[in-house]
């Protein structure tokens, strides 16, 4: 984890304002407290679906349907993180990111802010109801298999479990894990586990059952693992910027992991389709969608953070803090207004 | 007599160096970034155990709290905060065996862009949360102590613009982060700044020949080979070509163009920029009898640390001094 290093006076604006250094003196046990009171299990709220909307927390949810899956667009609260002063595109990603999960149950976790350290996740019901767990700058997040509960990452690394009606939580393991967080077929945990959580440029890829809290280690290769996750047959795909080298996806096959594509660079923010035959990323703010059998890469335009569609027909990518569904070809299917749009694993069970 | 240190020194820093007495100063690494102002805001946590902290200056946090100026729990590097864009140096002479640059300046995130640097003790020196494409090296470069490596940013897990600079060794067998702070690998906070400078070329690089009662002039130029901008006024620290072997030593040759008997100029222009060249040209008068001297100068920067004479190129200047056939002295 790393610590904010100036901070402006006062209240809930912050990050961006410079101040002297002396200021952040005194602030400096304001943020301890909150570190601290990470280490207990940290406080859940919930609320009936009458106090969200009067609280205006309530979470409004469009559907639509597109080529590659079902789409929802949240109306989310303003974040509470302070932007001004960012880059556009690094203000709409900011944005962007708050959609954690969106569970087959039809529940949705939502982070309260991306880089706001006192950030928690928000748990909506489909009947409107909330829960809320005050986890200190979530770095990722997805619901287990049935729904019930969460599994998050916290800014210092720490796993916990959180229950998905009461955001209760606790801890599942000290890590410290990074933000790729996925959930395998099995019920197990993909999760990617650096030496450092300050600068985790050295990471491996492990598995961890939640009931026995038991880790193995799926990929040891050194390197700066972005993702992994679990393809649809049961094989892992690993992201990963080799050490020395460029970045390239790689699949476990029968115990060793075989290389499968080399992507440009610089690439970040990947995104697979779950048969792992196609894969989307960001480089220099351009999108890429490329073919792993024939490894060709084609250039879809500008853009960030894709997110291709589980059958890999079409892709989410963010433009001018717009979110664009594209085709396989790169050319536009539909334009949503907001940045907060993500894919469906609820197949219409949806609220409201 | 050398100066004036660090004005940006924050007084727990301050206080907290002079206990840090028990590790044997080494100062075989250098501050990563060339603004001697810069602060340490957050050191090495020392203690493997959640919410006990052990900083820099051996002093144990039995709590998870941050300490301004010290260190937070499990932090595993230095963080120096300064704008984003700011250069940052290699802390010491190394080859870049890794790097990735591919996020956004100031993309919040788990991950962020970083060069990896590895040194002929066996140590490895991390630049952590850079901006995108803000690395000026290749993997496989050889780099010197002090050479412009980077840009900072805030790409990462950053609440700030900051560098995170951390040393990592190979402890029973596994890379573990180290801290180079307690272990006096550099004795100032902040403190050695690096200067790089190499030798390019002089006005006459054979013998300076000086009749006696006269002064030539000589120049001489060197490439800025650091990071940082040379400057010829006081108050943005300048850099001065002095007497060497030893330093600070009045010479026998001063003109009347020198600012002090032992310094024989400030750097030319106002302004060398890193890769830019800067002359230093002054005058050098004989009052010494005919013979052969050899008049040695290093550069001095900020009033506070001499460029390695070796890599400079060992400069100095052979003076012949022959007999005024024209003039028999001063008068008495
Ligand atoms: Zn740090």
């Amino acid at each position: 984890m790393s610590v904010r290093h100036r901070s402006a006076p006062g209240g809930r604006t912050r990050l961006r304002a410079v101040v002297p250094i002396l200021i952040v003196t005194s602030l400096a046990s304001l943020t301890g407290a909150q570190l601290t009171s990470a280490d207990p299990p940290p406080a859940a709220t919930t609320k009936s679906a009458e106090q969200a909307r009067t609280s205006g927390t309530a979470v409004g949810v469009v559907r639509h349907a597109g080529p590659g899956g079902e789409l929802l667009e949240l109306q989310l609260p303003a974040p509470r993180t302070l932007t001004s002063g960012l880059p556009a595109t690094e203000q709409a990603r900011r944005a962007a990111a708050r959609l954690l999960d969106a569970a087959p149950s039809g529940d949705l976790a939502i982070a309260d802010g991306v880089g706001d350290p006192e950030a928690g996740v928000t748990i909506s019901h489909p009947d409107g109801s909330q829960a809320h767990v005050a986890l200190n700058g979530v770095a990722g997040a997805a619901f287990a298999p049935g729904s019930s509960w969460l599994a998050a990452v916290d800014a210092a690394g720490r796993l916990w479990r959180i229950d998905a009606l009461s955001g209760s939580a606790s801890q599942l393991a000290p890590g410290p894990f990074t933000g790729s967080i996925r959930f395998a077929a099995s019920g197990e945990l993909i999760l990617v586990q650096a030496a450092s959580i300050d600068a985790p440029f050295a990471s491996v890829v492990v598995r961890l059952a939640p009931e026995t809290r038991r880790e193995v280690l799926v990929d040891s290769e050194e390197g700066f693992v972005f993702s992994a996750s679990e393809l649809a047959d049961a094989s892992i795909a690993v992201v990963a910027h080799v050490f020395g080298g460029g970045v390239e996806v790689r699949r476990s096959a029968g115990g060793t992991m075989v290389r499968m594509a080399s992507l440009d660079p610089n690439a970040i923010d990947a995104s697979l389709s779950d048969d792992g035959t196609r894969i989307a990323y960001a480089a220099d703010s351009m999108v890429y969608l490329q073919d792993l059998r024939r490894g060709v890469a084609r250039r879809l335009g500008p853009g960030q953070m894709p997110r291709i569609a589980h059958d890999g027909s079409s892709l989410l990518v963010l433009r001018d803090g717009k979110s664009v569904l594209l085709a396989a070809d790169g050319s536009e299917l539909e334009q949503f207004p907001t940045a907060t749009v993500g894919w469906s694993r609820c197949e219409g069970r949806c609220q409201p | 007599m050398i100066g004036r240190i660090c004005i940006g020194l924050s007084f727990a820093v301050a206080v907290s160096l002079a206990s840090a007495s028990h590790a044997l100063a080494t100062d075989d690494y250098t501050l990563p970034f060339y603004d001697p102002s810069v602060p340490l805001s957050y050191g090495v946590d020392r203690d493997p155990r959640p919410c006990y902290q052990r900083d820099w200056a051996n002093v144990l946090w039995a709590d998870c709290n941050l300490h301004y100026g010290r260190v937070y729990d499990g932090h595993t590097g230095m963080d120096y905060p300064m704008p984003v864009v700011s250069s940052i140096a290699a802390s010491r002479d190394g080859t870049v065996i890794d790097l990735f640059e591919g996020f956004g300046t100031e993309q919040f995130g788990i991950n962020g862009n970083y060069v990896l640097v590895s040194h002929a003790d066996g140590r490895r020196t991390l630049y952590y949360h850079l901006a995108q494409n803000g690395a000026r090296v290749a993997v496989g470069q050889a780099v010197l102590a002090g050479q412009w490596i980077a840009d900072s940013g805030c790409s990462g897990q950053c609440y700030g613009a900051h560098l995170h600079f951390e040393m990592r060794a190979v402890v029973g067998g596994r890379w573990t982060s180290v801290d180079p702070i307690f272990e006096k690998r550099f004795t100032t906070n902040p403190g050695r700044v690096p200067f790089l400078a190499a030798y390019l070329r002089e006005s006459n690089s054979g013998s300076e020949v000086i009749m006696r009662y006269t002064t030539v002039t000589h120049w001489v130029e060197f490439l800025n080979a650091g990071g940082r901008t040379w400057r010829n006024n006081i108050g943005a620290g300048r850099v001065l070509l002095g007497t060497w072997n030893p330093p600070i030593r009045d010479s026998a040759f001063r003109a009347i163009d020198w600012p002090s008997s032992w310094v024989a100029t400030n750097v030319d222009q106002s302004g060398v920029a890193p890769g830019a060249v800067g002359r230093f040209t002054f005058g050098l008068h004989a009052e010494s009898p005919p013979g052969t001297y050899d008049e040695a100068f290093n550069v001095l920067a900020n009033s506070l640390r001499w460029f390695d004479w070796a890599r400079l190129g060992s400069f100095h200047v052979p003076i012949i001094v022959i007999a005024n056939t024209r003039w028999g002295g001063p008068a008495g």
